[in-house]
């Protein structure tokens, strides 16, 4: 098809401009997915993508016209002029949170934007530069019809390392940061370097896609920067779909077409533009692909299986180095205070391989604190945290990378990609290939993912869910969901599993299946903290439990001694002697 | 105004700012009304932009469930009043006859008696804004909104009418100022998003959520602005602002007087 | 006739249902305890009789009148008010400044909201004194009281509580729950009242329902049940 329009532009009196006009769209559509790796899924918000193309666009400039650079080098260097930016921006703004993170890029690209108009003779000020051609490949310069060609194909191979990335293990990771800083630490991913990956990767497409823009318009100007611009590649993303593959060229196809229908009536072009955003917004949230892929058309269906093939999975779970019994994290007489709030009061507990221990308390009593406390999602106000007889490091994600795998009371499942690329996400530590081995699709990354894959069809095979790999994660039942959750945090190979209620919605046969997923992990040596409020559950499972009241352990002992422990049923019910005080 | 209780930043406010200067154009300079007349137009054409701003701001964030949607909803709104300014007052620049002509003298500078206007009734605006927020029933309850939009529904209070209001007050602020400013300064129909980033600046320097804070933040800014232009050139005045802004975001997120910005 | 009355009522969140088909009802003059372990839907229950929270089926009615449909604004106004978990009164307003938004449906009359005023004042003495003060301030007990009067600013027909016994030190629970008792009594408040310590809550209470994750699985008179083991084995489970 890309051939074919070529000649369908020839029959026309004027082919050049068409091809002009896909040239430019391409462009754009390099931009666009730059964007969406950023916005779309990484859940950065950058309001300066508009302004890295234009440094790009200006580098081609700058080394052609005022070096006399060889222009396929420029272009190179374009990328890497704003990836140096990129990681320029994320390490000054590391505290920002996701808004400030948005108004520091709005800044940067207004300086940007000024930066050139102030560069002297190096960017000819309020000019801009003009007269680049792009080179050819056999001839010195190129032509527009070649250059058609080599736009499309660059947008083809972004649109490839766009899918490559984003299907694999540091897409997955990404994914996690979207959805929230917590959900990746506990995955084992430091949310700042992997932001830093990310921007980068995107920061330089959006140069490429400068680098390219300036070689087609012939000219660098500041006004390539300006925010107006931006907000047309914002209407592609979201009329496409924000964080779909396609989307983005899809938005951007759709922007071209009506680009081109207005094109009589430029002033009308902002107000159409905005209002079809605003508009798409109301009635398509996900964009065209994104509601697609929703409906009933789109989405994924389960398949068929055999209850048999069940078993052609062998778990191999394998806890290492853990002898029964040895204890594997230990509090000593650990507080952690807010203000006046003592919500971890002298804590000292124990923790010991192939034990299920379970924690519970009356609401309000400290365990969740208690738990964020020992694995540093919280700092200590005193006492300290022994991991592995090591001190616990300070970072959460180092805690995680350490075999402590937490799964928190609220599902942090990646509910738009499918249950099989969920279940993946929680192993991408163990993988061997680096990002380079994704984008290319190596021998290397093909076998590790292959093994990968494989034990995440036996973990679904344990929890029930084989046959149900294609489904989008959003679509399971709560109790699915729970299960889910459950299963890609053993896929981290953990040496403690911590599960925070995750009994909460499951039913009787969910329930099961749960406790017997527990049990084998408990054999195999794992050690498994649960906090539940569904005390029958836990009692059947749990060997030692923990109450705890106020931040303080008001009990320890065997399930049959806690129920029938005297301060514990004050704790939950309140202190007989008081109720006498009140009639 | 309209961030209390929305948690949202429009960019779309700036064009608030050129609704005034334009309605000041038009009533002022064109039709040549009285000027209660004008200012009756004024409040009239704000309440209206207010509300449906609101109406294109809120809609799509209610039914959108991205973390994105209220930056893009207020961009897109922003693009469309800009092209609707720019449509209907094409090439014109909205300056028109100040409403006082004299200036006068003091401490041997000239000072044109709009100037002294203008800033003595946008520290007023400000205070009033900030009694408002402090002493009315409505201003706390725009704040109460902004701090537990559940809570205040259990006590009783109607959220949806409460940010409507809040928007359109918000309006009425931003244009009564633009009206009064336009002679004094050059204003382009265009020019909403440059308004819109000045006062982010202005309020984030200041520290957002505190109206004393905005006031003192337009004034840090505003004074940086004068002094860098004359320096170094007018040209540079815009760059030194942006790089003002980026400072402060990495350096102090909270500018001088705020409140802590939840993390959304 | 305040009569509350659910029927039925399920809310879900995404599969999971946090009130499975729930009926319950309080009357006239009733105090009424709902118990149960966390994650029960004790809260839920107060949130989706207030309006906060959307119920997917079932029907609700109140002072005779179907509210399943009416926004939650204008249910305070009918006469429900709600003390929610935790408190969450506004730091940043003083404390008649939180009063007054308590009194946000009977704005249109100064005078009411003044009477009113007056008489929270009367009730909580420890609330005058520090009328100007900055609510942030508080002390829990002070809060909670807070939290307690400027729901009954309202002057609301039912006065549902979550928890507010929640962080408070054991002699404050005490206190609250003397004044509580105080309101029932002397000015026949009705209450629905939501806590996790179940032995106070039934010394107060005529009648309660003890919910097990969204279902009623316990209903009674308030001193049929004190000594009954169910209610331990719905926060404990079974000693086998």
């Amino acid at each position: 098809m890309i051939y074919l329009f070529p000649l369908l532009a020839a029959t026309t009196n004027n082919p050049i401009f068409y091809l002009q006009i896909v040239a430019v769209a391409a462009c754009s559509a390099i931009l666009t997915i730059s964007l969406n790796i950023c916005m779309g899924y990484g859940g950065l918000l950058s309001l300066m993508h508009t302004g890295m193309q234009m440094v790009g666009g200006y580098t081609v400039a700058v080394l052609m016209l005022k070096k006399g650079w060889n222009g396929w080098l420029a272009l190179f260097m374009s990328i890497v002029v704003t990836a140096i930016f990129s990681i320029a921006v994320i390490l000054l703004s590391l505290r920002a949170t996701y808004l400030y993170f948005g108004m520091i890029t709005l800044a940067i690209n207004l300086i940007a934007m000024e930066g050139v108009r102030h560069g002297g003779s190096l960017t000819d000020g309020y000019n801009g530069l003009f007269g680049i051609i792009p080179p050819g490949i056999t001839t010195p310069l190129m032509t527009p019809r070649s250059f058609y060609i080599f736009a499309l194909t660059i947008l083809f191979i972004t649109y490839v390392i766009q899918r490559n990335i984003m299907f694999s293990g540091f897409g997955r990771n990404t994914m996690a940061l979207r959805e929230s800083s917590e959900t990746a630490t506990a995955l084992g991913v430091s949310p700042n370097v992997h932001r830093l990956k990310v921007f980068t990767v995107s920061g330089a497409l959006a140069g490429l896609a400068g680098g390219l823009l300036t070689m087609q318009i012939g000219y660098a100007q500041a006004e390539i920067g300006d925010l107006n611009n931006g907000l047309i590649f914002f209407v592609g993303l979201f009329l496409g779909g924000v964080g779909t593959l396609a989307g983005p060229i899809i938005g951007v196809s759709v922007v071209a077409v009506i680009d081109f229908l207005i094109r009589g009536t430029a002033q009308y072009r902002s107000l159409i533009l905005g209002s079809i955003l605003l508009l798409c917004m109301i009635i398509l949230p996900r964009g065209v692909v994104g509601t697609y892929r929703a409906s009933r058309y789109g989405s994924p269906q389960a398949r068929d299986f055999d209850p048999a093939e069940a078993e052609d999975y062998e778990l191999d779970i394998e806890v290492k180095d853990v002898v029964k019994d040895e204890t594997l994290l230990e509090a000593r007489d650990i507080t952690k205070h807010f203000g006046g709030v003592h919500a971890v009061d002298g804590v000292s507990i124990v923790f010991k391989a192939g034990q299920v221990h379970g924690i519970i308390g009356p609401n309000g009593s400290g365990k969740s604190t208690l738990i964020s406390a020992l694995t540093s999602y919280l700092p200590l106000t005193s006492g300290s945290v022994d991991i592995f007889g090591k001190a616990a490091p300070a970072k959460p994600h180092l805690v995680a990378r350490m075999g402590v795998t937490r799964v928190f009371q609220i599902p942090h499942l990646f509910d738009r990609i499918n249950v099989l690329d969920n279940v993946l996400t929680g192993m991408y530590r163990q993988d061997s290939y680096s990002i380079f081995d994704a984008i290319l699709r190596t021998p290397r990354y093909r076998k590790a993912n292959g093994r990968s894959v494989g034990k995440a069809r036996a973990l679904l095979a344990l929890a029930g869910l084989i046959g149900k790999e294609e489904l989008l994660a959003g679509s399971l039942s709560h109790g699915q969901k729970r299960l889910l959750e459950v299963i890609r945090a053993v896929g981290t190979n953990p040496k403690i599993l911590i599960l925070d209620e995750p009994a909460t919605g499951l039913t009787q046969e969910e329930l099961s299946a749960l406790t017997g997923l527990i049990n084998l992990l408990a054999t195999k040596g794992m050690c498994i903290i649960l906090i539940e409020h569904n005390v029958q559950f836990l009692m059947n499972l749990a060997e030692i439990v923990t109450v705890l009241q106020s931040g303080k352990v008001i009990a320890q002992g065997t399930p049959m001694e806690v129920q029938k422990n005297e301060k514990v049923l004050d704790a939950y019910l309140g202190r007989a002697d008081f109720s006498k005080e009140l009639t | 105004m309209v961030y209390q209780p929305t948690r949202i930043m429009n960019f779309a406010q700036g064009e608030g700012f050129i609704l005034g200067a334009a309605v000041g154009y038009l009533a002022l300079g064109v039709w040549k009304l009285p000027l209660w007349l004008a200012l009756i137009v004024l409040i009239l054409a704000s309440i209206f932009m207010g509300f449906i701003m609101e109406r294109m701001v809120m809609l799509p964030v209610q039914l959108s469930g991205s973390k994105f949607a209220w930056i893009i909803a207020t961009l897109a709104a922003a693009l469309i009043f800009q092209s609707l300014f720019n449509i209907g007052f094409i090439g014109a620049s909205l300056s028109y006859n100040e409403i006082w002509n004299k200036s006068f003298e003091f401490f041997g500078a000239q000072i044109a008696f709009q100037k002294l206007l203008v800033f003595v009734l946008t520290i007023s605006i400000v205070i009033t804004h900030d009694q408002f927020l402090r002493r009315t029933l409505w201003g706390r309850s725009i704040r109460a909104i902004a701090h537990n939009p559940d809570t205040s529904t259990i006590l009783g209070i109607p959220t949806k009418p409460v940010i409507k209001l809040a928007f359109i007050i918000g309006t009425i602020t931003v244009s009564f100022v633009g009206f009064l400013a336009a002679p004094v300064i050059i204003v382009e129909p265009a020019s909403g998003l440059f308004f819109t980033i000045q006062g982010f600046t202005a309020a984030i320097v200041g520290g957002v959520g505190s109206p004393k804070g905005a006031l003192a933040g337009g004034l840090v800014i505003g004074i940086l602005d004068s002094v860098v232009r004359s320096t170094l050139g007018g040209t540079w005045g815009l760059f030194s602002t942006f790089i003002a802004l980026a400072l402060i975001l990495i350096l102090r997120p909270n500018g001088f007087f705020g409140k802590r910005v939840e993390g959304r | 006739m305040s009569n509350l009355r659910l029927e039925n009522t399920t809310v879900a969140y995404g599969g999971a249902k946090a009130l499975d088909a729930l009926s319950i009802h309080v009357e006239e003059g009733e105090f009424v305890a709902l118990l149960g372990a966390n994650g029960a839907g004790k809260t839920t229950t107060l949130r989706a009789i207030s309006g906060i929270v959307k119920t997917t089926s079932g029907r609700m009615h109140f002072d005779g009148k179907e509210i399943t449909k009416l926004p939650g604004h204008r249910r305070t106004a009918l006469g429900i008010g709600h003390v929610p978990e935790g408190r969450q009164i506004f730091p940043d307003h003083t404390v008649e400044e939180n009063l007054q938004l308590g009194g946000f449906t009977r704005r249109k009359s100064r005078t009411h909201v003044q009477e009113s005023l007056s008489e929270m004042f009367a009730l909580f003495p420890r609330l005058q004194e520090r009328r100007k003060q900055v609510a942030g301030t508080l002390s829990g007990g002070e809060a909670q009281m807070l939290a307690v009067a400027r729901a009954l600013m309202s002057r609301p027909k039912i006065l549902m509580l979550d928890e507010p016994s929640l962080g408070l030190a054991p002699q404050l629970v005490l206190e609250t729950f003397r004044y509580l008792k105080k309101l029932h009594v002397e000015q026949g408040l009705t209450i629905l009242l939501v806590e996790q310590q179940a032995r106070l809550a039934l010394q107060l209470a005529s009648r309660a329902y003890i919910l097990e994750r969204g279902k009623v699985t316990i209903e009674g008179k308030a001193r049929d049940l004190v000594d009954d083991p169910r209610v331990v084995e719905a926060y404990l489970g079974i000693s086998h």
